[in-house]
Protein backbone atom coordinates (compact mmCIF):
# COMPACT_ATOMS: atom_id res chain seq x y z
CA UNK A 1 0.00 0.00 0.00
CA UNK A 2 1.22 3.46 -0.82
CA UNK A 3 1.71 6.18 1.73
CA UNK A 4 -1.63 7.85 1.19
CA UNK A 5 -3.82 5.77 -0.37
CA UNK A 6 -7.18 6.91 1.11
CA UNK A 7 -9.75 4.80 2.13
CA UNK A 8 -12.07 3.80 -0.75
CA UNK A 9 -15.51 4.74 0.93
CA UNK A 10 -14.60 7.68 2.59
CA UNK A 11 -13.71 8.25 6.27
CA UNK A 12 -16.52 7.98 8.73
CA UNK A 13 -18.06 11.44 9.10
CA UNK A 14 -15.01 12.82 7.66
CA UNK A 15 -13.43 14.60 4.75
CA UNK A 16 -13.23 12.63 1.52
CA UNK A 17 -9.94 14.03 0.20
CA UNK A 18 -6.63 12.57 0.99
CA UNK A 19 -6.68 13.34 5.10
CA UNK A 20 -2.86 13.98 4.49
CA UNK A 21 -2.95 16.67 2.48
CA UNK A 22 -1.30 19.82 4.29
CA UNK A 23 -0.64 17.68 7.61
CA UNK A 24 2.55 17.01 8.84
CA UNK A 25 4.47 17.72 12.38
CA UNK A 26 6.22 21.30 12.51
CA UNK A 27 7.53 23.10 15.35
CA UNK A 28 5.47 25.59 15.45
CA UNK A 29 2.29 22.94 15.50
CA UNK A 30 3.64 21.33 18.03
CA UNK A 31 4.19 24.59 20.47
CA UNK A 32 0.70 25.20 19.55
CA UNK A 33 0.13 21.56 21.32
CA UNK A 34 1.75 22.43 24.32
CA UNK A 35 0.14 25.90 24.46
CA UNK A 36 -3.29 23.99 24.69
CA UNK A 37 -2.26 21.70 27.53
CA UNK A 38 -0.79 24.14 29.20
CA UNK A 39 -3.84 26.75 29.52
CA UNK A 40 -6.25 23.42 29.20
CA UNK A 41 -5.46 22.53 33.10
CA UNK A 42 -6.60 24.54 35.58
CA UNK A 43 -4.27 23.40 37.94
CA UNK A 44 -1.39 24.19 35.99
CA UNK A 45 -2.94 27.74 35.68
CA UNK A 46 -4.04 28.27 39.07
CA UNK A 47 -0.29 27.49 40.08
CA UNK A 48 0.86 30.04 37.78
CA UNK A 49 -0.99 33.01 39.87
CA UNK A 50 -0.38 31.81 42.13
CA UNK A 51 3.50 32.51 41.54
CA UNK A 52 2.63 35.64 40.54
CA UNK A 53 0.97 36.11 43.86
CA UNK A 54 3.55 35.30 45.63
CA UNK A 55 6.45 36.93 43.96
CA UNK A 56 4.47 40.56 43.87
CA UNK A 57 3.24 39.32 48.08
CA UNK A 58 6.16 38.64 48.95
CA UNK A 59 8.43 41.65 47.73
CA UNK A 60 5.63 44.25 49.24
CA UNK A 61 6.07 42.27 52.74
CA UNK A 62 9.75 42.25 52.81
CA UNK A 63 9.76 45.79 51.63
CA UNK A 64 7.74 46.86 53.92
CA UNK A 65 9.62 45.38 57.09
CA UNK A 66 12.93 46.15 55.87
CA UNK A 67 12.83 49.80 54.89
CA UNK A 68 13.38 50.93 58.54
CA UNK A 69 16.41 48.72 58.80
CA UNK A 70 17.77 49.91 55.40
CA UNK A 71 16.98 53.76 56.25
CA UNK A 72 19.08 53.22 60.18
CA UNK A 73 21.69 51.84 58.09
CA UNK A 74 21.95 48.84 60.54
CA UNK A 75 23.78 45.57 59.15
CA UNK A 76 21.31 43.27 58.04
CA UNK A 77 21.24 39.58 59.74
CA UNK A 78 22.92 37.00 57.07
CA UNK A 79 20.02 34.47 57.68
CA UNK A 80 18.86 33.28 54.38
CA UNK A 81 15.63 34.34 54.00
CA UNK A 82 16.51 38.28 54.74
CA UNK A 83 16.97 40.62 51.90
CA UNK A 84 20.08 42.51 51.97
CA UNK A 85 19.28 45.66 50.08
CA UNK A 86 16.77 47.66 48.76
CA UNK A 87 16.33 45.91 45.66
CA UNK A 88 16.75 42.58 47.07
CA UNK A 89 13.92 43.09 49.50
CA UNK A 90 11.80 44.13 46.45
CA UNK A 91 12.56 41.19 44.80
CA UNK A 92 12.32 38.69 48.15
CA UNK A 93 9.85 36.80 46.63
CA UNK A 94 12.18 34.83 44.19
CA UNK A 95 13.61 32.34 46.83
CA UNK A 96 9.86 31.00 47.62
CA UNK A 97 8.62 31.76 43.48
CA UNK A 98 11.33 29.41 42.20
CA UNK A 99 9.90 26.57 43.93
CA UNK A 100 6.61 26.62 42.54
CA UNK A 101 8.14 27.72 38.87
CA UNK A 102 10.18 24.20 39.67
CA UNK A 103 7.73 22.40 40.56
CA UNK A 104 5.92 23.18 38.09
CA UNK A 105 8.21 22.52 35.24
CA UNK A 106 8.60 18.78 36.75
CA UNK A 107 4.58 18.72 36.54
CA UNK A 108 4.51 20.02 33.08
CA UNK A 109 6.15 17.08 31.99
CA UNK A 110 5.68 14.34 34.56
CA UNK A 111 2.22 14.37 34.37
CA UNK A 112 2.83 13.09 30.96
CA UNK A 113 4.17 10.45 32.30
CA UNK A 114 1.66 9.59 35.35
CA UNK A 115 -1.34 9.31 32.80
CA UNK A 116 -0.35 7.74 30.04
CA UNK A 117 -0.65 10.91 28.03
CA UNK A 118 3.13 10.41 26.79
CA UNK A 119 2.21 7.42 24.56
CA UNK A 120 -0.52 9.16 22.48
CA UNK A 121 1.93 12.56 22.57
CA UNK A 122 5.10 10.77 20.80
CA UNK A 123 2.51 8.35 18.69
CA UNK A 124 1.62 11.59 17.34
CA UNK A 125 4.69 13.09 17.40
CA UNK A 126 7.17 10.02 16.71
CA UNK A 127 10.25 12.11 16.18
CA UNK A 128 9.84 12.60 19.83
CA UNK A 129 11.97 15.84 20.20
CA UNK A 130 9.77 18.55 19.12
CA UNK A 131 7.67 17.91 22.18
CA UNK A 132 10.16 18.59 23.89
CA UNK A 133 11.32 21.75 22.39
CA UNK A 134 7.27 22.82 22.86
CA UNK A 135 7.19 21.90 26.35
CA UNK A 136 10.46 23.95 27.03
CA UNK A 137 9.94 27.15 24.95
CA UNK A 138 5.88 27.40 25.98
CA UNK A 139 6.54 26.67 29.39
CA UNK A 140 9.55 28.66 29.70
CA UNK A 141 7.73 31.66 27.41
CA UNK A 142 5.04 31.63 29.39
CA UNK A 143 7.24 31.85 32.97
CA UNK A 144 9.48 33.94 31.68
CA UNK A 145 6.30 36.70 30.88
CA UNK A 146 4.55 36.25 34.04
CA UNK A 147 7.19 36.33 36.31
CA UNK A 148 8.88 39.54 34.09
CA UNK A 149 5.16 41.21 34.45
CA UNK A 150 5.49 40.69 38.19
CA UNK A 151 9.48 41.17 39.21
CA UNK A 152 8.48 44.80 37.86
CA UNK A 153 5.17 45.35 39.66
CA UNK A 154 7.08 43.78 42.55
CA UNK A 155 9.78 46.28 41.95
CA UNK A 156 8.25 49.13 41.50
CA UNK A 157 5.73 48.83 44.43
CA UNK A 158 8.04 47.56 46.73
CA UNK A 159 10.30 50.80 46.23
CA UNK A 160 7.60 53.06 46.87
CA UNK A 161 7.01 51.57 49.94
CA UNK A 162 10.66 51.70 50.74
CA UNK A 163 10.86 55.03 49.68
CA UNK A 164 8.58 56.32 52.55
CA UNK A 165 12.21 55.59 54.82
CA UNK A 166 13.55 57.29 51.66
CA UNK A 167 15.72 54.59 50.65
CA UNK A 168 13.19 53.43 47.44
CA UNK A 169 15.30 52.06 44.73
CA UNK A 170 14.75 52.80 40.86
CA UNK A 171 15.84 51.31 37.99
CA UNK A 172 18.97 53.47 37.13
CA UNK A 173 20.54 52.53 40.71
CA UNK A 174 23.65 50.31 40.07
CA UNK A 175 22.43 46.74 39.00
CA UNK A 176 18.69 47.49 39.42
CA UNK A 177 17.59 46.94 36.06
CA UNK A 178 19.93 43.84 35.58
CA UNK A 179 18.62 42.53 38.97
CA UNK A 180 15.30 42.72 37.69
CA UNK A 181 15.20 41.73 34.04
CA UNK A 182 17.19 38.45 35.13
CA UNK A 183 15.03 37.17 37.75
CA UNK A 184 12.71 36.34 35.00
CA UNK A 185 15.37 34.49 33.54
CA UNK A 186 16.33 32.91 37.13
CA UNK A 187 12.96 31.41 37.36
CA UNK A 188 11.28 30.65 33.70
CA UNK A 189 15.31 28.77 33.88
CA UNK A 190 14.10 26.72 36.98
CA UNK A 191 10.94 26.06 35.18
CA UNK A 192 12.89 24.54 32.46
CA UNK A 193 15.43 22.27 34.77
CA UNK A 194 12.26 21.05 35.97
CA UNK A 195 11.42 19.79 32.42
CA UNK A 196 14.55 18.25 31.84
CA UNK A 197 14.48 16.68 35.27
CA UNK A 198 10.71 15.04 34.83
CA UNK A 199 12.08 14.12 31.53
CA UNK A 200 14.95 12.20 32.96
CA UNK A 201 13.28 10.82 36.34
CA UNK A 202 9.41 10.46 34.94
CA UNK A 203 8.27 10.62 38.24
CA UNK A 204 6.73 13.58 39.94
CA UNK A 205 7.79 13.11 43.50
CA UNK A 206 11.38 12.58 42.62
CA UNK A 207 11.33 15.28 40.13
CA UNK A 208 10.43 18.29 43.05
CA UNK A 209 12.48 16.30 45.18
CA UNK A 210 15.39 16.94 43.30
CA UNK A 211 14.69 20.27 42.19
CA UNK A 212 13.66 21.69 45.61
CA UNK A 213 16.84 20.15 47.11
CA UNK A 214 19.12 21.74 44.36
CA UNK A 215 17.36 25.34 44.93
CA UNK A 216 17.47 24.90 49.13
CA UNK A 217 19.61 22.65 50.42
CA UNK A 218 22.77 22.35 47.65
CA UNK A 219 24.31 24.71 49.22
CA UNK A 220 24.03 24.53 52.84
CA UNK A 221 25.64 20.74 51.62
CA UNK A 222 28.24 21.81 49.71
CA UNK A 223 28.81 24.23 52.40
CA UNK A 224 29.93 20.78 54.41
CA UNK A 225 33.23 20.20 52.19
CA UNK A 226 36.64 21.24 53.55
CA UNK A 227 37.06 24.88 53.76
CA UNK A 228 39.22 25.01 51.34
CA UNK A 229 37.46 23.88 48.62
CA UNK A 230 33.78 24.38 49.77
CA UNK A 231 33.02 28.12 48.87
CA UNK A 232 34.63 27.92 45.54
CA UNK A 233 32.01 24.61 45.17
CA UNK A 234 29.50 26.88 46.41
CA UNK A 235 30.09 29.46 44.10
CA UNK A 236 29.14 27.30 41.17
CA UNK A 237 26.17 25.95 42.18
CA UNK A 238 22.82 26.51 40.39
CA UNK A 239 21.10 28.87 43.31
CA UNK A 240 24.39 30.46 44.00
CA UNK A 241 24.91 31.15 40.09
CA UNK A 242 21.51 32.84 40.01
CA UNK A 243 22.06 34.56 43.49
CA UNK A 244 25.29 36.26 41.53
CA UNK A 245 23.14 37.71 38.96
CA UNK A 246 20.10 39.21 40.59
CA UNK A 247 21.83 40.56 43.38
CA UNK A 248 22.44 44.13 42.38
CA UNK A 249 25.17 44.49 44.28
CA UNK A 250 27.98 42.07 44.31
CA UNK A 251 28.90 39.51 46.93
CA UNK A 252 32.23 38.55 47.12
CA UNK A 253 31.01 35.28 48.09
CA UNK A 254 29.73 34.48 44.62
CA UNK A 255 30.66 34.61 40.61
CA UNK A 256 30.20 37.72 38.99
CA UNK A 257 27.09 38.53 37.64
CA UNK A 258 27.86 37.43 34.11
CA UNK A 259 29.88 34.76 35.49
CA UNK A 260 26.89 33.35 37.03
CA UNK A 261 24.11 34.17 34.07
CA UNK A 262 26.73 32.25 32.17
CA UNK A 263 27.21 29.10 34.74
CA UNK A 264 23.16 28.82 35.50
CA UNK A 265 22.96 28.46 31.65
CA UNK A 266 25.66 25.91 31.39
CA UNK A 267 23.33 23.78 33.56
CA UNK A 268 20.07 24.50 31.44
CA UNK A 269 21.74 23.42 28.55
CA UNK A 270 23.57 20.19 30.15
CA UNK A 271 20.62 19.30 31.57
CA UNK A 272 18.74 19.54 28.45
CA UNK A 273 20.72 17.72 26.38
CA UNK A 274 20.65 14.81 28.65
CA UNK A 275 17.05 14.99 28.45
CA UNK A 276 16.94 14.67 24.24
CA UNK A 277 19.15 11.85 24.47
CA UNK A 278 17.44 10.11 27.47
CA UNK A 279 13.67 11.05 25.78
CA UNK A 280 15.08 9.98 22.21
CA UNK A 281 16.89 6.78 22.95
CA UNK A 282 13.93 5.10 25.92
CA UNK A 283 11.21 2.78 25.20
CA UNK A 284 8.11 5.26 26.40
CA UNK B 1 -1.13 -2.68 6.09
CA UNK B 2 1.08 -3.83 8.81
CA UNK B 3 4.41 -5.56 7.94
CA UNK B 4 6.06 -7.30 11.09
CA UNK B 5 9.65 -9.00 10.54
CA UNK B 6 11.59 -11.14 12.59
CA UNK B 7 10.44 -8.78 15.71
CA UNK B 8 12.12 -9.62 18.94
CA UNK B 9 11.76 -7.26 22.40
CA UNK B 10 14.05 -8.03 25.07
CA UNK B 11 13.46 -6.53 28.56
CA UNK B 12 16.49 -7.69 30.70
CA UNK B 13 16.67 -10.88 30.39
CA UNK B 14 12.88 -11.36 29.45
CA UNK B 15 12.69 -11.80 26.12
CA UNK B 16 8.93 -10.37 25.11
CA UNK B 17 8.80 -10.73 21.51
CA UNK B 18 10.37 -13.42 20.01
CA UNK B 19 10.74 -13.50 16.69
CA UNK B 20 7.63 -12.83 15.41
CA UNK B 21 6.59 -12.44 11.64
CA UNK B 22 3.22 -11.33 10.03
CA UNK B 23 0.78 -9.41 7.92
CA UNK B 24 -1.75 -7.53 8.62
CA UNK B 25 -4.01 -6.79 5.57
CA UNK B 26 -6.16 -4.15 5.20
CA UNK B 27 -10.20 -4.61 4.49
CA UNK B 28 -10.61 -7.29 7.71
CA UNK B 29 -10.40 -6.83 11.22
CA UNK B 30 -7.83 -8.60 12.26
CA UNK B 31 -7.44 -9.79 16.02
CA UNK B 32 -4.32 -9.80 17.98
CA UNK B 33 -4.66 -12.74 20.67
CA UNK B 34 -3.04 -13.59 23.64
CA UNK B 35 -2.98 -14.24 27.10
CA UNK B 36 -2.02 -11.10 29.41
CA UNK B 37 1.90 -10.73 29.23
CA UNK B 38 1.97 -12.79 25.99
CA UNK B 39 3.48 -9.70 24.52
CA UNK B 40 0.86 -8.15 22.35
CA UNK B 41 1.11 -4.63 23.88
CA UNK B 42 4.72 -4.70 23.55
CA UNK B 43 4.16 -5.50 19.80
CA UNK B 44 1.60 -2.70 19.28
CA UNK B 45 4.34 -0.12 21.37
CA UNK B 46 6.53 -1.13 18.91
CA UNK B 47 4.01 -0.44 15.90
CA UNK B 48 3.82 3.33 16.84
CA UNK B 49 7.60 3.75 17.74
CA UNK B 50 7.01 4.10 21.38
CA UNK B 51 9.58 0.92 22.25
CA UNK B 52 12.84 0.47 19.87
CA UNK B 53 13.02 -3.51 19.05
CA UNK B 54 15.81 -4.90 19.94
CA UNK B 55 16.16 -6.83 16.26
CA UNK B 56 14.02 -6.95 13.54
CA UNK B 57 11.21 -4.44 11.96
CA UNK B 58 7.72 -3.14 12.09
CA UNK B 59 6.37 -1.32 9.25
CA UNK B 60 3.17 0.30 8.91
CA UNK B 61 1.91 1.35 5.35
CA UNK B 62 5.59 0.36 3.86
CA UNK B 63 7.33 2.93 6.80
CA UNK B 64 8.99 2.61 10.06
CA UNK B 65 7.38 4.57 12.95
CA UNK B 66 9.25 7.59 12.62
CA UNK B 67 9.35 7.81 8.66
CA UNK B 68 5.79 8.92 9.15
CA UNK B 69 5.14 12.35 7.90
CA UNK B 70 1.97 13.18 9.00
CA UNK B 71 1.69 9.64 11.80
CA UNK B 72 -1.93 10.05 12.95
CA UNK B 73 -3.33 9.86 9.41
CA UNK B 74 -1.06 6.88 8.77
CA UNK B 75 -1.56 5.05 12.17
CA UNK B 76 -3.75 5.84 14.70
CA UNK B 77 -3.11 4.12 18.06
CA UNK B 78 -4.99 3.31 21.05
CA UNK B 79 -2.62 1.68 23.44
CA UNK B 80 -3.56 2.40 27.15
CA UNK B 81 -7.43 3.72 28.10
CA UNK B 82 -7.61 6.74 29.97
CA UNK B 83 -4.28 7.93 28.87
CA UNK B 84 -5.65 11.62 29.31
CA UNK B 85 -4.93 14.38 31.76
CA UNK B 86 -7.83 14.10 34.34
CA UNK B 87 -8.21 17.50 34.32
CA UNK B 88 -8.37 18.44 31.00
CA UNK B 89 -11.65 18.20 28.56
CA UNK B 90 -12.20 15.61 25.89
CA UNK B 91 -12.10 18.50 23.70
CA UNK B 92 -9.18 19.92 24.78
CA UNK B 93 -7.38 16.34 24.87
CA UNK B 94 -8.34 15.64 21.44
CA UNK B 95 -7.08 19.34 20.16
CA UNK B 96 -3.68 19.03 21.29
CA UNK B 97 -3.03 15.54 20.15
CA UNK B 98 -4.31 17.23 16.37
CA UNK B 99 -2.74 20.08 16.28
CA UNK B 100 0.48 18.62 16.26
CA UNK B 101 -0.19 16.81 13.02
CA UNK B 102 -2.18 20.14 11.23
CA UNK B 103 -5.37 18.63 12.03
CA UNK B 104 -7.99 21.04 12.94
CA UNK B 105 -11.05 21.59 15.26
CA UNK B 106 -13.81 20.49 13.17
CA UNK B 107 -11.90 16.97 12.73
CA UNK B 108 -12.10 16.79 16.71
CA UNK B 109 -15.11 17.76 16.76
CA UNK B 110 -16.18 14.79 13.94
CA UNK B 111 -14.47 12.11 16.13
CA UNK B 112 -15.86 13.36 19.59
CA UNK B 113 -19.55 13.04 17.85
CA UNK B 114 -18.33 9.61 16.29
CA UNK B 115 -17.39 8.71 19.40
CA UNK B 116 -20.31 9.43 21.05
CA UNK B 117 -18.94 12.05 23.38
CA UNK B 118 -20.05 15.01 20.80
CA UNK B 119 -22.51 15.82 24.99
CA UNK B 120 -19.32 15.37 27.32
CA UNK B 121 -16.87 17.01 25.35
CA UNK B 122 -16.02 20.22 27.22
CA UNK B 123 -16.33 18.25 30.50
CA UNK B 124 -12.77 16.64 32.72
CA UNK B 125 -12.09 13.69 31.21
CA UNK B 126 -11.30 12.68 35.32
CA UNK B 127 -14.74 12.51 35.34
CA UNK B 128 -15.45 9.61 32.40
CA UNK B 129 -16.41 6.11 33.13
CA UNK B 130 -13.85 3.41 32.28
CA UNK B 131 -16.37 2.85 29.07
CA UNK B 132 -15.86 6.85 28.28
CA UNK B 133 -12.24 7.03 28.62
CA UNK B 134 -12.07 4.24 25.70
CA UNK B 135 -14.13 6.36 23.53
CA UNK B 136 -11.67 8.63 24.21
CA UNK B 137 -9.40 7.10 22.99
CA UNK B 138 -10.68 5.54 20.25
CA UNK B 139 -11.60 9.00 19.32
CA UNK B 140 -7.73 9.81 19.29
CA UNK B 141 -6.98 6.94 17.45
CA UNK B 142 -9.41 8.16 14.59
CA UNK B 143 -8.38 11.62 14.70
CA UNK B 144 -5.97 11.86 11.56
CA UNK B 145 -8.52 9.37 9.57
CA UNK B 146 -5.70 6.90 9.56
CA UNK B 147 -5.06 4.08 7.03
CA UNK B 148 -3.95 1.76 9.35
CA UNK B 149 -5.89 1.66 13.15
CA UNK B 150 -4.21 0.03 16.23
CA UNK B 151 -6.53 -1.06 19.34
CA UNK B 152 -4.90 -2.52 22.81
CA UNK B 153 -8.24 -3.95 24.35
CA UNK B 154 -10.51 -1.44 22.86
CA UNK B 155 -13.39 -3.46 24.90
CA UNK B 156 -12.29 -3.36 28.13
CA UNK B 157 -14.86 -1.08 30.09
CA UNK B 158 -17.16 -1.05 27.69
CA UNK B 159 -20.75 -2.07 28.05
CA UNK B 160 -22.76 -4.56 25.88
CA UNK B 161 -23.85 -1.81 23.98
CA UNK B 162 -20.45 -0.18 23.69
CA UNK B 163 -19.22 -3.77 22.49
CA UNK B 164 -21.85 -3.47 19.51
CA UNK B 165 -21.10 0.02 18.67
CA UNK B 166 -16.95 -0.58 18.45
CA UNK B 167 -17.61 -3.71 16.38
CA UNK B 168 -20.00 -1.62 14.11
CA UNK B 169 -17.19 0.97 14.03
CA UNK B 170 -14.47 -1.71 13.26
CA UNK B 171 -16.96 -3.27 10.77
CA UNK B 172 -16.96 0.00 8.82
CA UNK B 173 -13.40 0.64 9.19
CA UNK B 174 -12.55 -2.54 7.37
CA UNK B 175 -15.50 -2.18 4.92
CA UNK B 176 -13.20 1.42 3.87
CA UNK B 177 -10.29 -0.47 3.09
CA UNK B 178 -8.39 0.19 6.35
CA UNK B 179 -6.04 -2.02 7.89
CA UNK B 180 -7.65 -2.65 11.21
CA UNK B 181 -5.69 -4.45 13.88
CA UNK B 182 -7.23 -5.22 17.85
CA UNK B 183 -5.52 -7.31 20.53
CA UNK B 184 -7.70 -8.79 23.48
CA UNK B 185 -7.35 -11.54 25.52
CA UNK B 186 -11.16 -12.16 26.02
CA UNK B 187 -11.75 -14.54 23.33
CA UNK B 188 -15.69 -14.15 22.92
CA UNK B 189 -15.73 -10.69 21.85
CA UNK B 190 -13.02 -11.12 19.59
CA UNK B 191 -14.69 -13.88 18.15
CA UNK B 192 -17.08 -11.59 17.68
CA UNK B 193 -15.12 -8.80 16.15
CA UNK B 194 -12.51 -10.26 14.20
CA UNK B 195 -12.48 -12.42 10.76
CA UNK B 196 -8.54 -13.18 11.13
CA UNK B 197 -6.93 -13.49 14.05
CA UNK B 198 -3.41 -13.96 14.93
CA UNK B 199 -2.32 -15.55 18.45
CA UNK B 200 0.90 -15.74 20.36
CA UNK B 201 1.75 -16.55 23.38
CA UNK B 202 5.09 -15.98 25.19
CA UNK B 203 6.07 -13.79 22.11
CA UNK B 204 6.21 -16.18 19.86
CA UNK B 205 3.71 -17.06 17.13
CA UNK B 206 1.06 -19.77 17.44
CA UNK B 207 -1.63 -19.36 14.67
CA UNK B 208 -2.26 -16.78 11.75
CA UNK B 209 -5.26 -17.25 10.05
CA UNK B 210 -8.86 -16.92 9.99
CA UNK B 211 -10.98 -17.42 12.99
CA UNK B 212 -13.06 -19.94 11.78
CA UNK B 213 -10.64 -21.59 10.35
CA UNK B 214 -8.62 -21.16 14.33
CA UNK B 215 -12.11 -22.72 15.99
CA UNK B 216 -12.28 -25.47 13.47
CA UNK B 217 -8.85 -26.84 13.37
CA UNK B 218 -7.98 -26.42 17.15
CA UNK B 219 -10.73 -27.27 18.63
CA UNK B 220 -11.42 -31.16 19.39
CA UNK B 221 -15.10 -32.40 20.05
CA UNK B 222 -15.69 -32.13 23.29
CA UNK B 223 -18.55 -34.59 24.78
CA UNK B 224 -20.18 -34.17 27.85
CA UNK B 225 -21.75 -37.28 29.27
CA UNK B 226 -24.26 -37.25 32.63
CA UNK B 227 -24.53 -40.55 34.14
CA UNK B 228 -25.23 -41.58 37.89
CA UNK B 229 -21.98 -44.08 37.41
CA UNK B 230 -19.91 -41.91 35.91
CA UNK B 231 -17.03 -43.09 37.53
CA UNK B 232 -17.52 -46.88 36.08
CA UNK B 233 -18.03 -45.18 32.70
CA UNK B 234 -14.70 -42.98 33.28
CA UNK B 235 -12.86 -46.55 33.91
CA UNK B 236 -14.25 -48.14 30.48
CA UNK B 237 -13.57 -44.78 28.65
CA UNK B 238 -9.92 -44.02 29.26
CA UNK B 239 -7.22 -44.74 26.70
CA UNK B 240 -4.63 -42.98 24.37
CA UNK B 241 -5.62 -39.70 23.57
CA UNK B 242 -8.53 -39.46 25.50
CA UNK B 243 -9.24 -36.96 28.20
CA UNK B 244 -11.70 -36.89 30.65
CA UNK B 245 -12.67 -34.69 32.94
CA UNK B 246 -14.34 -35.35 35.90
CA UNK B 247 -16.87 -32.10 36.44
CA UNK B 248 -19.10 -33.99 38.94
CA UNK B 249 -19.75 -37.02 40.92
CA UNK B 250 -22.35 -37.61 37.78
CA UNK B 251 -20.81 -35.83 35.20
CA UNK B 252 -17.79 -36.21 33.03
CA UNK B 253 -16.35 -33.88 30.33
CA UNK B 254 -14.53 -36.26 27.33
CA UNK B 255 -11.99 -35.28 24.70
CA UNK B 256 -11.18 -37.54 22.04
CA UNK B 257 -14.18 -39.48 21.53
CA UNK B 258 -17.03 -39.82 19.84
CA UNK B 259 -20.66 -39.40 21.22
CA UNK B 260 -21.74 -42.55 19.13
CA UNK B 261 -18.70 -44.70 21.02
CA UNK B 262 -19.16 -43.31 23.89
CA UNK B 263 -23.21 -44.26 23.96
CA UNK B 264 -22.60 -47.88 23.03
CA UNK B 265 -19.83 -48.79 25.53
CA UNK B 266 -22.59 -47.36 27.79
CA UNK B 267 -25.00 -49.28 26.51
CA UNK B 268 -23.03 -52.57 26.17
CA UNK B 269 -21.98 -52.63 29.90
CA UNK B 270 -25.85 -51.73 30.73
CA UNK B 271 -24.68 -47.71 32.20
CA UNK B 272 -27.73 -45.47 32.12
CA UNK B 273 -26.97 -42.34 30.57
CA UNK B 274 -29.08 -39.48 31.55
CA UNK B 275 -27.10 -37.05 29.04
CA UNK B 276 -25.02 -36.69 25.92
CA UNK B 277 -24.26 -33.67 24.32
CA UNK B 278 -21.45 -32.80 21.64
CA UNK B 279 -19.99 -29.15 21.83
CA UNK B 280 -18.10 -27.71 19.68
CA UNK B 281 -15.31 -25.24 21.75
CA UNK B 282 -15.29 -22.04 21.59
CA UNK B 283 -12.73 -19.71 20.58
CA UNK B 284 -11.95 -19.44 24.38
CA UNK B 285 -11.56 -23.16 24.38
CA UNK B 286 -9.46 -23.53 21.11
CA UNK B 287 -7.29 -20.40 22.12
CA UNK B 288 -6.94 -21.97 25.75
CA UNK B 289 -5.66 -25.37 24.40
CA UNK B 290 -3.28 -23.35 22.05
CA UNK B 291 -1.88 -21.24 24.59
CA UNK B 292 -1.85 -23.57 27.72
CA UNK B 293 1.83 -24.18 27.67
CA UNK B 294 2.56 -20.50 26.94
CA UNK B 295 0.65 -19.27 30.00
CA UNK B 296 3.19 -18.01 32.46
CA UNK B 297 1.06 -18.08 35.42
CA UNK B 298 -1.44 -20.43 34.85
CA UNK B 299 -4.57 -20.31 37.57
CA UNK B 300 -5.17 -23.95 39.08
CA UNK B 301 -8.36 -23.95 38.07
CA UNK B 302 -7.66 -22.47 34.37
CA UNK B 303 -8.56 -24.81 31.88
CA UNK B 304 -11.91 -25.25 32.69
CA UNK B 305 -14.05 -23.70 29.22
CA UNK B 306 -17.18 -22.92 29.31
CA UNK B 307 -19.62 -25.62 27.71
Amino acid sequence: MTLTVPPSTGPPAGPAADPAAGRGVTLPRVIHSEWIKLRSVRSTTLALALTVVVLIGVGLISSATMGETFAKGADVDDAPFTPTSPVGATLGGVFFAQLLTGALGVLVMSVEYSTGMIRATLSAVPTRLPVLWAKTLVFGGTLFVLTLAATLIAFFSGAALLESHQVGPTLSDPGALRAVLTTPVYLAGIGVLGIAFATLLRSTALGVSVISFMVFLLDSLAGLLPSAIASDVVKVLPASAGNAFMSAQHDPDLLGPWAGLAVFCGYLALALAAATVVLKRRDA
Amino acid sequence: MIEVNELSKRYGSTLAVDSLTFTVTPGVVTGFLGPNGSGKSTTMRMLVGLDAPTAGTVKVGGRLPHEHEVPLCQVGALLEAGAAHPGRSAFDHLHALAVTNGIGRRRVNEVLALSGLAEVAHRRSGGFSLGMGQRLGIAAALLGDPATVVLDEPVNGLDPEGILWIRDLLDRLAAEGRTVFVSSHLMREMAQIAQHVIVIGKGRLMADLPVAEFTGALSGRRVTVRSPQAAALRELLLGPDVTITTVSRTELDVEGLTSEHIGDVAAARGIPVHQLTTSQASLEEAFMKLTREAVEYRAPEFARGEA
